[in-house]
């Protein structure tokens, strides 16, 4: 079936990289979380999605990436977003105050390093 | 003139003569017509002083075919010289600025330059099998070409090569038709007479050739020892036959009479052929066989015959090819014709008639010579009845010397009186009919007719069946075919579609027209119309996997140059010789677009409600599967609201009476005069009156017309409650808004703000049932007005807990102006939403 989203999968620093590109709503939401999941190694330290190319995304999308996001912090796996602030889709994701549940970088590379090397909390 | 303008100009002017082009290859019934119109359009389109075509013989060396102001000189000393070698797999085209200087040329440097010549280029002809030739391109002073030019000379070149294609095709055609007459055509008996020793002591031309000698006189000089070592000599199953079975060497061991059938091979070959050889022995002096005299007759083309309706009956039910495709045009009443008509030539008797067996177990007179068809037609004899009923039923030639002694006897053979010679005509054991000579003289057949009337019953009998089977293919061809021209659509949303499609006029044929209309998963419409070159069921077959193809590929990447970019693909790689001109649109009812691209096809129409005609002719490139650098690109047009696109195959402009111009134009016309035609109706319509009731249509036709919603204020889709629904809503909202004038970020918040109130109802409206939705969009007020409304009941909050639940109101509240949710009403739910545009 066509699902309107391509989804590539790399590695960066053993942190899993899945681009999505494409639309992300309710009709593919259960397939993105599927192969996002399918990306994570168990020792991996964390999994980063970068919404470059994402050129949609809703409430479908938003919650999936916080359902992902719990799933791997059970696992003690880390879980980010890399979302340019030029992409269109900043502004849907900045509405709901995403930033609050999971955290979001503008560049993959401060994703993964923010997983790598997580800033010392205190 | 403006320079922009003399630029559109000069493009208008290069598609007219690449149309006029395709036009004549489709019109040509001689490939030299299509040379000369290469030449013309050449000559009209690119500044060039002269131009040749050149195609390569059987031996790859290439030859002037047409050409323009070169002399007689010229084309004698640089014809067979190519940039190329002749398996190049991608030529490119070659080009000489200056002839003085460039080197390129060799030593045919000074030939050229004598000629006048300043600069020239060569464009390759690329057909299915590689370089097959070239187009030639000269001017007198030298000059570089523009790439534009070089690419214009390319598809030229291709269009040509697509008519050479299509010539071999028929070629083909045209020698497998011929095969056909070679089973009627009595062939020479070859006749050899050889000693003990195997010393030929006579042998005619007929054994010569059958036994691959040029002439007898050289059969002669050989001895039949080294005849047999230029063949593998098989039995009829293909096992190796021993030289004392064959029945020469076994008359010369004593047997007076033997006869075999033998299959035999050329050594070096892989091609089989069967003769029917007798051979009687020539005592000498001693009373011992001295002479073997040899008869022997090829069988091949009666074996092949035989085989092929066996391997066809078999091989029905999968549809699979049959080897010989022209013989699916001969209908059976046409081979009835000719083969009464050659036995009465043959037996010189006053008549000759063919009675079938019928489905009610009568002989049916279908084909009669020296009779009038009015009378003998469609006469029904019982079996066992009358003298073919005896014919039959008892399977026995027969001669009546007195007809009028026989009773009983039709009516139609009583009135003549006279004499009668009859078979039974037999496949595999099965009865098919009767075959008879009648004379109006008694007595007038004796035994070797009955000879030539068994031989002829034979032959025909393998014939009908075979001609049997290729109606029933043709049949099953139409059905297929049928089966894959739609005569009803599902509705679309924001169209309407109608289609109609008509058969050539002899019926005899089926066509390769085909045509479709799709929703892709984004709610834009897919459209497509084509005309596979080939009939029967192979073009039927292809023509389906090119819809196939089209569907698939348009869901993945809705595209119209690149779907025919990878069908051009897909059709170039396999190893069928199928090529297929095609247009294919993707309509946006919602933004009144069109993007599409044409492989070769006649321009559509489009058809705005005032009655203005044009015709998108904005990206034309070369038929699918013709060639494999092809490119195609896509172009997108604005479209009036309840504007048409109207669609057709060549059938519907073509005639013999009318230049093609005429015909668009008249198609114009009645189309734009068409207009108060309900849009079911049209297509038929405008099929009336283009196409004359009296002329013969010799192709199918099909037309496919789309009309857009005339209300281009409002969108209104009512879709299924589920979620592969909401691509079609963002597709639909997508060219509507823009259309109302959104920017890009307008459009992505309407699109999620729809699609959360979409969401909400296929995910909590219906619960496990299934339901629909209502979507209207309306543009007023300076802003979008949406409204989303569903029948089913909200169950309030969401199963994963309301901590999550709140991210769809918070969107729709903060992406629109206004945000209604009216609720628990008996009619459902609705949310209503306004947006400003502009803010």
């Amino acid at each position: 079936m066509q699902q309107r989203i391509t989804i590539e999968a790399q590695e960066n620093h053993a942190v899993g990289v899945v681009s999505l590109q494409g639309e992300l709503d309710l009709s593919n939401a259960q397939y993105v979380e599927d192969a996002m999941l399918e990306h994570v190694d168990d020792e991996a330290p964390g999994l980063v999605a970068d919404l470059t190319d994402l050129h949609y995304v809703d409430s479908a999308g938003i919650r999936l990436f916080v359902e992902v996001s719990e799933r791997l912090h059970r696992n003690r796996q880390a879980f980010a977003l890399a979302v340019p602030p030029s992409a269109p889709i900043s502004r849907t994701l900045s509405i709901v105050k995403l930033d609050l549940l999971l955290p979001i970088h503008e560049t993959v590379e401060g994703a993964v390093e923010g997983i790598v090397s997580p800033p010392a909390s205190g | 003139m403006s320079e922009a303008s003399a630029a559109a100009e000069s493009t208008a002017r290069e598609l007219r003569a690449l149309y006029d082009l395709t036009a004549a290859v489709a019109r040509a019934t001689e490939i030299e017509e299509i040379f000369e119109e290469a030449l013309r359009v050449v000559g009209s389109a690119l500044e060039v002083d002269r131009a040749a075509v050149l195609v390569a013989d059987e031996q790859g060396v290439m030859r002037f075919r047409a050409w323009n102001r070169l002399s007689d000189g010229y084309r004698a000393g640089t014809e067979g010289h190519s940039p190329w070698s002749p398996d190049e797999r991608n030529p490119l085209p070659v080009v000489v600025e200056d002839v003085a200087k460039d080197e390129t040329l060799g030593e045919l440097c000074d030939v050229v330059a004598r000629e006048g010549i300043g600069a020239l280029a060569f464009v390759p002809i690329v057909g299915r099998g590689g370089l097959i030739g070239k187009f030639m391109l000269y001017s007198d002073a030298p000059r570089a070409f523009r790439d534009e030019e070089l690419r214009l000379a390319s598809t030229i070149a291709a269009s040509v090569a697509v008519a050479i294609g299509r010539r071999e095709i028929e070629g083909e055609l045209r020698a497998s038709r011929d095969q056909l007459q070679a089973i009627f055509s009595a062939v020479a008996d070859g006749i050899t007479v050889f000693d003990r020793e195997g010393r030929y002591v006579m042998a005619n031309d007929a054994a010569a050739i059958l036994s691959g000698f040029e002439s007898a006189q050289a059969m002669l000089a050989a001895t039949s020892e080294t005849v047999l070592q230029q063949f593998q000599v098989l039995d009829e199953d293909g096992n190796p036959l021993p030289t004392e079975a064959l029945p020469a060497r076994r008359v010369l061991a004593g047997e007076p009479f033997a006869e075999r059938v033998v299959r035999y091979r050329t050594v070096g070959s892989d091609v089989d052929r069967w003769s029917a050889v007798k051979a009687a022995a020539v005592p000498g002096e001693d009373g011992e066989p001295e002479f073997a005299v040899t008869v022997f007759r090829d069988v091949t083309a009666e074996r092949r015959a035989r085989e092929q309706s066996e391997l066809a009956l078999r091989r029905m039910s999968r549809l699979e090819r049959l080897a010989d495709v022209a013989l699916r045009a001969t209908t059976l009443d046409e081979l009835l014709d000719e083969l009464v008509a050659a036995v009465r030539a043959a037996l010189g008797s006053d008549r000759a008639t063919m009675l079938l067996l019928g489905p009610a177990n009568e002989l049916v007179v279908r084909a009669a010579a020296g009779i009038d068809p009015e009378v003998a037609y469609g006469v029904r004899v019982p079996l066992e009845e009358g003298i073919a009923g005896t014919i039959a039923s008892t399977r026995t030639p027969t001669i009546v010397d007195d007809v009028s002694a026989f009773e009983p006897v039709s009516a139609y053979l009583r009135e003549a009186g006279g004499s009668l010679a009859g078979v039974p005509l037999v496949f595999q054991n099965r009865l098919l009919g009767v075959l008879h000579a009648s004379s109006d003289r008694t007595s007038a057949f004796g035994r070797e007719d009955l000879e030539y009337l068994k031989l002829a019953a034979e032959r025909a009998a393998i014939a009908i069946e075979q001609a049997r089977l290729f109606e029933r293919e043709r049949d099953i061809a139409a059905t297929l075919q049928q089966s894959l021209l739609p005569d009803r659509f599902p509705s679309l949303p924001g169209v309407s579609v109608a289609a109609s499609y008509l058969p050539a006029s002899d019926g005899a044929r089926v066509g390769g027209d085909w045509y479709d209309a799709v929703a892709l998963g984004d709610g834009r419409i897919l459209l497509a119309i084509g005309d596979i070159v080939g009939h029967g069921i192979d073009a039927a077959a292809a023509m389906g996997q090119v819809r196939n193809a089209l569907r698939a590929y348009g869901n993945e990447d809705p595209s119209p140059a690149r779907i025919f970019s990878r069908i051009n693909g897909l059709l170039c790689d396999t190893a069928e010789d199928l090529f297929c001109t095609a247009f294919c649109a993707v309509v946006d009812p919602w933004a009144q677009t069109v993007l599409y691209s044409d492989a070769g096809h006649p321009a559509t129409l489009v058809l705005t409600p005032s009655g203005e005609a044009r015709l998108l002719e904005g990206a034309r490139s070369t038929p699918l599967g013709a060639m494999r650098s092809a490119r195609y690109r896509d172009e997108l047009e604005q479209l009036e609201p309840g504007a048409i696109l109207f669609a057709y195959t060549d059938g519907l402009v073509e005639s013999r009476r009318e230049p093609l111009d005429g015909r668009i134009a008249t198609l114009i016309e009645a189309a734009s005069s068409s207009l108060e035609v309900p849009l079911p109706r049209l297509p038929a319509a405008v099929g009336a009156k283009l196409l004359a009731a009296d002329e013969a249509r010799e192709d199918d036709v099909a037309m496919l017309a789309v009309r857009l919603d005339a209300d281009p204020q409002h969108l209104r889709l009512r879709l299924p409650a589920e979620a592969r629904s909401l691509p079609v809503v963002r597709g639909a909202l997508d060219g509507f808004t823009r259309r109302a004038g959104a920017s890009d970020d307008e459009v992505l918040d309407l699109k999620v703000a729809c699609s959360e109130a979409c969401t909400n109802v296929i995910e909590h409206a219906y619960g496990t049932r299934s339901g629909t939705f209502r979507l209207n969009v309306a543009a007023r007020e300076g802003g979008v007005a949406i409204s989303v409304s569903d029948s089913g009941r909200w169950r309030r909050g969401h199963p994963r807990g309301a901590r999550r639940g709140g991210h769809g109101l918070k969107l729709m509240r903060a992406l629109t102006d206004e945000v209604e949710i009216t609720t628990g009403t008996p009619a459902g739910t609705e949310v209503r939403m306004f947006r400003r545009l502009g803010r």
